[in-house]
């Protein structure tokens, strides 16, 4: 890293290759639009890039990633809701339970499980990739999010207090 | 241990990280409380769904989508603007330098809607192509206002 700050667009692009996934896959949870989360994933390289001469190494470099991305994706989805444009509602029976998934495909699965989560708020969802997609212990979410570990476990125990209804039809792969 | 307390260990309960007398004070509220065992069982339910579900694999190409954005035309334009616009200036004043000419085109500056003229050109030079991005344009005299 070091490296890029001197100059090296290797440097950069080796940062680049590390960190891809967890970018994209944590823009993927909070927008839930592949295409969305990959604009997101490309604003945060360039705005990382752009800055990464001012980073002070004073945190880790992850944390700091996490953070521009995390707080990206929150600014994103809230201006998305804000104007409505969030058309795509969780489908529910008439019981008020996910339909069923059609079968044991991975792919139904998995979309149902991102349903489930685009139905909190994008604050909430934050907590939701962190934890559950990236693994963070609560006190590394709570540096990226600036918060409190009393606070990230509240929002986290709020998350499944609302997925609750629509995770319980679903059984792990 | 209340529901409250319980609830507010869970996450640490489910992993781990608890004492062992509060693991044990969890366990006495627990045989006597269904409704936190029910919150128990829920959360390690929702936790193996929420850890087990993946996501889209990243999309081919973004790495160009990347390195465009960082490219220094890009990183910079107000800066290269002004380098095109300078050495627009330059090239205009040599020029006229050596043909004694009036001034048949302008390198006008753009800020905000607003113009200004910096230099004059000769006749014969070719209008280069638009560019928004530059601060500064090579415009016929009086078509800027």
């Amino acid at each position: 890293m070091r490296a890029h700050v001197a100059g090296d667009p290797a440097a950069f692009r080796a940062l680049y290759e590390k960190y891809r996934d967890k970018v994209f896959a944590t823009a993927f949870r909070i927008l839930g639009d592949p295409d969305e989360a990959a604009d997101l994933a490309q604003e945060v390289f360039v705005r990382i890039h752009g800055d990464l001469g001012r980073f002070r190494f004073q945190s880790a470099f992850s944390t700091w990633l996490f953070r521009v991305a995390v707080n990206h994706a929150i600014n994103r989805a809230n201006a998305r809701e804000r104007h409505g444009r969030i058309e795509e509602k969780i489908a529910r029976t008439e019981g008020g339970t996910l339909r069923s998934p059609g079968g044991p495909g991975r792919r139904a699965f998995d979309e149902q499980v991102q349903r489930a989560v685009s139905g909190l708020s994008p604050k909430l969802r934050a907590v939701v990739a962190l934890r559950y997609l990236e693994g963070l212990s609560y006190a590394e979410i709570a540096e990226v999010l600036e918060a409190s570990i009393g606070t990230v476990k509240s929002r986290l125990f709020l998350a499944h207090e609302t997925l609750r209804p629509e995770l319980k039809v679903l059984e792990e792969s | 241990m209340n529901c409250g307390q319980f609830q507010e260990t869970v996450f640490d309960r489910i992993d781990g990280s608890l004492s062992s007398r509060e693991i044990r004070e969890g366990e006495d509220h627990l045989a006597s409380c269904p409704s936190c065992r029910e919150l128990l069982e829920t959360i390690r339910h929702q936790e193996r769904i929420l850890t087990s579900a993946e996501v889209p694999p990243v999309p081919p190409g973004l790495w160009h989508r990347v390195e465009a954005g960082i490219s220094p035309s890009r990183r910079n334009p107000a800066k290269w603007g002004w380098a095109a616009a300078a050495a627009a200036v330059l090239v205009a004043g040599l020029l006229f330098l050596r043909s004694g000419s009036a001034p048949e085109w302008e390198v006008v500056k753009i800020t905000n809607g607003a113009s200004e003229t910096i230099a004059g050109f000769i006749p014969g030079f070719e209008e280069p192509e638009t560019d928004h991005r530059l601060a500064g344009a090579l415009i016929p005299p009086g078509r800027n206002r």
